[in-house]
Formats: C-alpha cells, sequence, structure tokens
C-alpha cells in the first residue's frame, strides 16, 4: 500500500508516494539518494542513521517515512551551505575526529540537535547527546573536542 | 633533518568528504537494474543437511535465482582451502551459508527464504576446543589432511588441531632446573567481535558468457580475495577486478572474503549485478575473535633475571581454518613478552570446533597473548616482592638482544616507552583508599612483528600541471593511510600536499599490494611509494637536463624545484619542466615496488633470524578505582606510549592510540559474545553485545616514542594493532595492584570483579 507524504528535506519541500511499511532511512538513502545516512544496524542501537526531524535527533532507521509527512528533516547533505563547512563538521575536520567516518555524519547531527538546544553543554552533557551514536574507531575524546569547540564558535556567530 | 609536511598533524585528506557525508563506502553502491541477495544461514551448528527444497521459492514472482552448494560446489581459504561457499551436505557452524537467493528486492528475497525447505539431522556440536584435541573426538574436516594450506600452517590429519605452531629456542627443561623460582599461570581469553561500524556489504557484477566478476566490498585485502575467488571459481585473477573505497572501520574482520564468493556466485547465477549487504545480526555470526587459553610457566633467578618460558596455547579457530594458522603462529612471535630470554618454548594450537569462525581481530593473537604474559609478569613480580616496573626492565629486550624468535633487536623504543609510560602515570600521588573505593596502578608492554613476506606497489602519475595522483591498493579504512602516503609524497617531491591525490583500489588499474593489515601499510607501502615518487624524481633530472640543456650531474633537487649549479639565482618548477616537455598534455609516471627483508622460519623451531622486517613496541599504564561494594570498576587514566619509529602524523598517530584504547577497555571489561549449549549466538546485536559509547570514554594520554626505524620510510613503522594489546593487562595489574586480586580471565565483568572480592575478603582487610 501506497501512501502520498509531503516533507521538507534539507530545505527542499518534496512529495511522494512510498510504501507503508519503508522506514525514513530507506526514503532517504534509496528514494532520495542521500547517501550521507548511513545503516550500522537497523534496530535502533548504533545511531549511524541520525537525521534530525523538527529539530530532534533521530533515528531513521526505526522511523517510518510515512511517519515523516509534514515534517521538517536535515540530513548531513544540508548543513554545509555554498561551499562552507557547518561550524560542527569544521570543528570535526580541525580537532582530527574522523577516523572511518561511518558514524560522523549521524554522529554531527546529534551534535547539532544537541547544540541547537542547549548552547553552552557541559561534557557530560555533550556525551549523553551522543550517546546514542556508537564510534568503534576514535574513542570519543577528539568527538567530544570538537562538540565543545563548535558550541564555542557558534555562540560567538550570535 | 626539518621535513616540511612529513611529521606534520595535516588534516586527513579524507575528512571533508567524511563531515558532509560525500565519502562513497561499498553500501553507497548502487548499479543500474541491481538486482538483491540474501542467504539462508544454518541454524544449527552441526547437522547433516538431508534434504533442500526450493522449488516454492523458485516460483516466487520477483525471484530471479536460488542457488544452493550443488550449484557451487567450490571451496576457498588461502591459509587452508576448507571452506565450502554454501555447505556441502554437513553444517559445521551456526550461520554457515546453505542457499543464496537473488530477487528485484531484498523483501521479495526475504520472502523467497521464507518459502524454503531444509529438512536438517541435528548433531551434537563441539564447542570445546580440549574435547575437540583429544584423540577419541570426532572430526569436523576429516579431509584435513588432503586439504591444500600455505607453508606457515601446520596441520595435524585425523585430528581438529588445524595448525600446530611450534617455537624452541635454548632448552627449558634444563632452564627450570636451574632456576631458583618457577612460577606458572592459566590465563584465558574470550570471544568478542569486532564491531566496526560498517556491516558487511558487497556488490558483483558478473557475466556468466564471459566469466568476467566485478566486485565492490568492505574488504581491506582485495588482492587475497581475487586470488580466492580465482583459485575457487577457476576464473584467471585478471577477469575479477575488486574495488574498494572507503571502509567504515575492519579491525582485521574484514581481511580475507568474507561474501565476495556468494555475491560472485549469485550474480554469475544470474548474469546480473547483485548486492548483498549483511544485517548486523549476520556480521555477528560471520566473523568473530575467537576464545583463547593460555598455560605459562617463568623460570627465574633469585635476582629477578628471566631465564626460561614454556607456553602452550590453544586456539578455539571454530568451524573453518580463516587466518586461525596464522593468528596462533603470530602470537607465538609475542607470547613470551618482549623479554631476553634464552629459554623458551612454545607451542600453539589452532583448533576446530563447531563454533563461530575466528578471524583476525587488531594484532592476530596478539593482544590475547599479551594479555597472559603480561598478567602473568605482575603476578611473579607480586609474589617474588619486585617492583612490576623493576622485573621489566631488568629483562626487557634491547638493542642487540636476540628476541625469543631468532631476531636480533635493531630498535631501541621499547625501553623508552617502558619508562614514559610508568612516568606519566606516576606523576601524582594516588590515594588508595577512599570510602568504598580502592586504587591501583598497572601497566603492561608489547612487542608485535609485522606480516612477512609481503609485496607493495606504487604507482604516481605526475600531470602537466605539476598535481600528482597515487595509484594504491591500501584500503583507506579509517586509519588515515591515504593521508600518510600524500605526506610522503609531498615531501619527497616537495609538492603541496593539498595537491596530491590519492585513489581508492580497484585491481584493474591499482597496483599489487599483499593486504592492508598487521600494521604494515605506512612501512611497506610508505616505502614503495618514496620509491615511485624518487623514480618520478630521477625521470624529471633527465627531462630537465634536456630542457633547460645541461648535464644532468649539474642538477640538484630542492622542495620541488631543480637547480642548476652553474646558475644559482635560477631555479625550475616541476610544473615548467613537466608541461615543456610534454608540451600541452602528459602525465610522468612513476613506479615503486617494495618487498621488505625476511627470512622464512625453521618449521620445528619457529627460529629465523629475521621473521619480521621491523618490531613495534609499546607500554601503556592504568589507574583503576574499584568500589569494592558493588565491584564497580573505573578507569581513571589510561596512559599510551608507543614507539612510532618516526610519526609522519602525529595526529594519526593519536587516533590510533585513543581509539584503541577504549576498544580494549570494551574488549577488557565487558565486551562478549556468548554461546548457547547448542553453540548459537545468543547475543548477535548492539542492544545485547554492549561497546563503549561516549559515557565509557575516559581520560587518555598519547605518547609519541619515535625511535627512528631505519629502513623505514622518514624512520617510520606501524602502530594501529599494537596500540590495543597492553590495555587490557595493564587494567587488570592495575586491580591486581589496588585489590591484591589476579583476575585471568576475561571480561573483567563488575559480576566477575565483585564474586572475586567476596571471595577474597581477607587479603583486603590489608588494603
Ligand atoms: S542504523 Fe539506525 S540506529 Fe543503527
Ligand atoms: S570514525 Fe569509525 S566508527 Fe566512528
Amino acid at each position: 500500500m501506497k501512501k502520498s507524504i509531503s516533507l521538507t528535506i534539507n530545505g527542499t519541500k518534496v512529495d511522494a508516494e512510498v510504501d507503508q511499511n519503508i522506514t525514513l532511512l530507506s526514503f532517504i538513502r534509496d528514494e532520495m539518494g542521500l547517501m550521507g545516512t548511513k545503516e550500522g544496524c537497523g534496530t535502533g542501537d548504533c545511531g549511524a542513521c541520525t537525521v534530525i526531524i523538527d529539530g530532534l535527533a533521530v533515528k531513521s532507521c526505526i522511523y517510518l517515512a510515512v511517519e515523516a509527512d509534514g515534517k521538517e528533516i536535515t540530513t548531513i547533505e544540508g548543513l554545509s551551505i555554498d561551499g562552507e563547512l557547518h561550524p560542527i563538521q569544521q570543528a570535526f575536520v580541525e580537532e582530527g575526529a574522523v577516523q572511518c567516518g561511518f558514524c560522523i555524519p549521524g554522529t554531527i547531527l546529534s551534535a547539532k540537535a544537541l547544540l541547537d538546544e542547549n548552547e553552552d553543554p557541559t561534557e557530560e552533557e555533550i556525551k549523553k547527546g551522543i550517546a546514542g551514536n556508537l564510534c568503534r574507531c576514535t574513542g570519543y575524546v577528539r568527538i567530544i573536542k570538537a562538540i565543545k569547540k563548535s558550541a564555542k564558535v557558534l555562540q560567538k556567530a550570535k | 633533518m626539518a621535513y616540511r609536511v612529513v611529521g606534520r598533524s595535516v588534516a586527513r585528506n579524507d575528512v571533508i568528504d567524511k563531515v558532509t557525508g560525500r565519502a562513497k563506502y561499498a553500501p553507497d553502491v548502487v548499479i543500474p537494474h541491481m538486482l538483491h541477495g540474501k542467504i539462508l544461514f544454518s541454524p544449527y551448528a552441526s547437522a547433516r543437511i538431508i534434504n533442500i527444497d526450493t522449488s516454492l521459492a523458485k516460483s516466487l514472482l520477483g525471484v530471479r535465482a536460488v542457488i544452493t552448494g550443488k550449484d557451487v560446489p567450490y571451496t576457498y581459504g588461502s591459509v587452508i582451502k576448507d571452506r565450502p561457499i554454501f555447505a556441502q551436505d554437513v553444517v559445521r557452524y551456526q550461520g554457515e551459508p546453505i542457499v543464496g537467493i537473488v530477487a528485484d528486492s531484498e523483501v521479495i528475497a526475504e520472502e523467497a527464504l521464507n518459502l524454503i525447505k531444509i529438512e536438517y539431522e541435528e548433531k551434537e556440536p563441539i564447542l570445546d576446543p580440549f574435547e575437540a584435541m583429544k584423540a577419541d573426538s570426532s572430526l569436523l574436516h576429516a579431509d584435513l589432511g588432503s586439504y591444500q594450506h600455505n607453508k606457515i600452517t601446520y596441520p595435524e590429519a585425523e585430528t581438529n588441531i588445524c595448525s600446530h605452531y611450534k617455537l624452541r629456542k635454548g632448552n627449558v627443561d634444563d632452564a627450570f632446573e636451574k632456576s631458583d623460582y618457577i612460577f606458572e599461570g592459566e590465563f584465558s581469553s574470550q570471544m568478542i567481535q569486532h564491531a566496526f561500524i560498517e556491516p558487511i556489504v558487497a556488490v558483483a557484477d558478473a557475466d556468466n558468457v564471459t566469466k568476467r566478476i566485478t566486485i565492490w566490498s568492505t574488504a581491506c585485502n582485495p588482492f587475497v580475495i581475487r586470488k580466492e575467488l580465482s583459485s575457487a571459481f577457476n576464473i584467471p585473477m585478471g577477469k575479477i577486478r575488486m574495488i574498494v573505497n572507503n571502509v567504515g572501520g575492519s579491525f582485521g574482520g574484514k581481511a580475507y572474503s568474507k561474501i565476495e564468493p556468494h555475491v560472485a556466485a549469485l550474480s554469475l547465477a544470474c548474469s546480473a549485478p547483485v548486492r548483498l549487504a549483511l544485517t548486523r545480526e549476520e556480521v555477528f555470526n560471520l566473523i568473530v575473535r575467537g576464545p583463547g587459553h593460555f598455560k605459562i610457566k617463568t623460570g627465574l633467578m633469585k635476582d629477578g633475571t628471566i631465564v626460561a618460558r614454556k607456553i602452550e596455547t590453544v586456539w578455539d579457530t571454530g568451524a573453518y581454518a580463516e587466518c586461525g594458522p596464522v593468528i596462533a603462529r603470530n602470537s607465538g612471535h609475542t607470547a613470551a613478552g618482549p623479554y631476553r630470554i634464552p629459554n623458551v618454548k612454545i607451542d600453539a594450537y589452532c583448533v576446530y570446533t563447531n563454533k563461530n569462525i575466528a578471524g583476525a581481530f587488531r594484532g592476530y593473537g596478539v593482544q590475547e597473548a599479551t594479555w597472559a604474559v603480561e598478567s602473568h609478569m605482575d603476578d611473579i613480580a607480586r609474589e617474588m616482592d619486585i617492583d612490576p616496573y623493576d622485573l621489566r626492565k631488568k629483562n626487557i629486550l634491547h638493542y642487540g638482544d636476540e628476541g625469543a624468535t631468532g631476531q636480533i633487536v635493531e630498535g631501541t623504543g621499547l625501553e623508552q616507552c617502558l619508562d614514559a609510560a610508568w612516568e606519566a602515570v606516576n606523576r601524582k600521588e594516588i590515594k588508595r583508599k577512599s570510602g568504598s573505593k580502592l586504587m591501583g596502578r598497572g601497566m603492561a608492554c608489547v612487542h608485535k612483528a609485522t606480516l612477512a613476506p609481503s609485496v607493495s606497489s606504487a604507482i604516481i602519475k605526475l600531470s602537466e600541471d605539476g598535481t600528482a595522483t597515487l595509484l594504491t591498493s591500501t584500503t583507506e579504512q579509517g586509519q588515515g593511510a591515504t593521508t600518510v602516503m600524500a605526506q610522503i609524497i609531498a615531501e619527497e617531491l616537495g609538492l603541496p600536499y593539498e595537491e596530491i591525490y590519492v585513489s581508492g583500489t580497484d585491481t584493474d588499474y591499482t597496483p599489487y599490494d599483499t593486504t592492508t593489515t598487521a600494521s604494515r601499510s605506512t612501512f611497506s607501502m610508505g616505502n614503495a611509494v618514496l620509491l615511485a615518487a624518487r623514480d618520478i624524481k630521477e625521470q624529471l633530472m633527465i627531462i630537465a637536463a634536456e630542457y633547460i640543456g645541461v648535464d644532468k650531474d649539474e642538477l640538484t633537487f630542492e622542495f620541488g624545484k631543480i637547480k642548476v649549479s652553474s646558475q644559482p639565482e635560477k631555479s625550475y618548477t616541476i610544473k615548467e619542466i613537466v608541461s615543456k616537455y610534454y608540451g600541452l598534455n602528459g602525465t610522468l609516471i612513476g613506479r615503486g615496488l617494495y618487498r621488505p627483508d625476511s627470512v622464512p622460519e625453521d618449521s620445528e623451531t619457529g627460529q629465523s633470524t629475521k621473521i619480521t622486517p621491523f618490531w613495534m613496541y609499546g607500554t601503556q599504564a592504568a589507574e583503576v578505582e574499584i568500589d569494592i561494594e558493588t565491584g564497580e570498576i573505573n578507569v581513571l587514566k589510561l596512559v599510551a606510549a608507543h614507539d612510532m619509529g618516526s610519526a609522519i602524523n602525529p595526529m594519526n598517530c593519536r587516533q590510533q592510540l585513543e581509539g584503541a584504547a577504549l576498544q580494549g577497555i570494551g574488549n577488557t571489561l565487558y565486551e562478549e559474545i556468548k554461546l548457547n549449549d547448542k553453540g548459537i549466538t545468543v547475543n548477535p546485536n548492539f542492544h545485547d553485545y554492549k561497546i563503549p559509547t561516549a559515557m565509557d570514554s575516559v581520560e587518555i594520554e598519547s605518547i609519541l616514542i619515535e625511535s627512528q626505524q631505519k629502513d623505514g620510510p622518514y624512520g617510520a613503522k606501524g602502530v594501529g594493532e599494537p596500540a590495543l594489546a597492553p590495555t587490557g593487562p595493564a587494567i587488570r595489574n592495575a586491580i591486581l595492584d589496588a585489590l591484591n586480586i589476579g583476575l585471568n580471565h576475561l571480561p573483567l565483568t563488575q559480576e566477575k570483579i565483585l564474586a572475586a572480592i567476596e571471595e577474597n575478603k581477607e587479603k583486603l582487610e590489608g588494603c
């Protein structure tokens, strides 16, 4: 059974006919071709598929595409504007927070949702904010540093 | 000598793509009209297949092919060729592939799976390696004696021992006789999983008329897999094309064929592109780090000099050999510890059981062997009432010493690592007790060999605008290899680092490299890249001489500029020379081939004057706090001091040490793949198999020791794998220091610590 949905992805309005049981992750990757959103487990346990829905970080592998009807979605592709990295992306580059990179889009989006909500988080709040984003490469040390740094940059820009 | 690019923490050359989501991984490969594959895996650890009925599945609309072992009666495996692509009547572990399906969509493929009817005769699985080693045990592979195998595998026909590695040096029995003290210990390491975040995915596009096969996969040694496929399918290597772009973490778990033979078979069956993507659960069941068991006996003189060490290890490798025999053997290079011991005897048995298949995990058995020997070292120190640091300091391998494998130590970094790590963790006094919490410190050392023999080759294309592209088959799996290679070229040719491009692997176009494992890339591929850059330089000098009209001997090359001795005020850029030489278009091609020196081992004694082109060294120290009421343990600080040879990119080196440290903490304190009594994994997902999250991250001090590897590119050698090994025993020894309790069996869970505290109440009184 197909259902029509209409949503905004990275600022662009999208109308689509989707199967009732496909996940938002599958819609984003397979229908929209936005491959920056990754699938690590498909069961809501790793956070690689994290996107932002109406300001909240959500695991798109356990979220139905039809539920996204009328909502505003941000994926990693929506973060850098006009060839400029978003300050969080920039901080990840500068702090050396990236290794294999597979967890990174999801982690950056969790960080963005956190900083949009709480502009000056403590280290503990940062750790909590990305606790659902598993990374096997980095030990998180530099990821945490990068998020701290980007919080400062974003605050200054205000 | 001061370098401009080498030794600097330049940003990784893959990082922008990785933060913008543009980086392409195998799961992102889409081919027009691609079909989808699924595999039916065995639900039993040991069984006979009586009948497979695929008729209903075949008739489902949208199903394109259904294949079983009958359709592809081939085996593969480059260590031991013991593994069928799809089961041939016998099931040897849960997760054995039985049937492959291709359909228009994953949903249809899944539906078709449910329509397959298989009749099994379930058998009692052999799950205990010690049982499996007994003479009267039933055999997993009755044909072991006739299987093809590589030169460093020593199978014992008519047994379940698929390899028995031996190391013999001096005479341990005599030395034990003469020892003042003898200590013995037993240790074990558990089954764990790599838990890379990118699952295992492959896409194959094969043509069953020409037998040409192209595979995009998450592999970290595409040339090994190409060879395995060529041998299994009897197709020439040149017809098989392996393409690997970014790999989302491997830690050894993506080495050797994983699902490449299956996806190739599926694609050949319907002569169309097929994508095969494993679920996380399937990944957990496909590959693990197997359990290890260690018995160690050490003889010492009164003054603490170690004179003899005997070690017996049993490696539970699961149903097929994979690279288990290499793990058993390589662990033997490490197992005696980085100490000067004149008499050593090691027996390492790699044993088949009906368990999950054990593969390489960041160090090929070195993490496990280090766990055992370094725990044993602290037990000895405690018994003899010597400071564990002093015991190590006294016995540690120095320049010119002969190690257990018979190789003379050429590096000097180990003692520096030992001193630096111990100093760093002892900078502040610790409070040994506060309320119900006890604190302690511990340390552990590691030495590790790399792979030998091996070959790396590289091609550099220098374009007419003076920018360079490197063609290399080192796979980028997060370790930062592409960055280091670009730094080497930039340094050698004096080009801007940002203008060096590095390819992914494509066996049709990128030249041979043995494998991206064993922490060999910086050294081996780095040397190949350096040679390719020098080849470019050599050619530049020839064409510059021609263009300028002077003798080649008059030219010198400095930081990307060519100078003429008779015209000191003039210099020529690379771009100028190349573009003048070619006119409008053209590229200069530099080639580099590197085959590090090594000497094969004696099969009876394991002795070789050069078992490995270089040794890697490190020491880690931990500070822990344990609540004796709850058994909860907190790692307060971890110091990792490792010898890089030289740090081509210090940030990359630190990333390796930090990432390994937290991986090591998870491996030590809670990770464990659990099987039930039928041999079925009970926790094959990230919910039940917990890996460290950001909440578990700890303070890590990384110390880079630079001892200058004499034949390494700019003095560099490897670091990724040894970085994981000492974390576990350093934590364990810190627990020993805090509680006076030695825990010998991994993982050291809160429950296990609490139980040990309860059992040893009286010991704790004095703390
Ligand atoms: S893929 Fe969604 S949480 Fe893992
Ligand atoms: S960078 Fe590899 S999983 Fe995070």
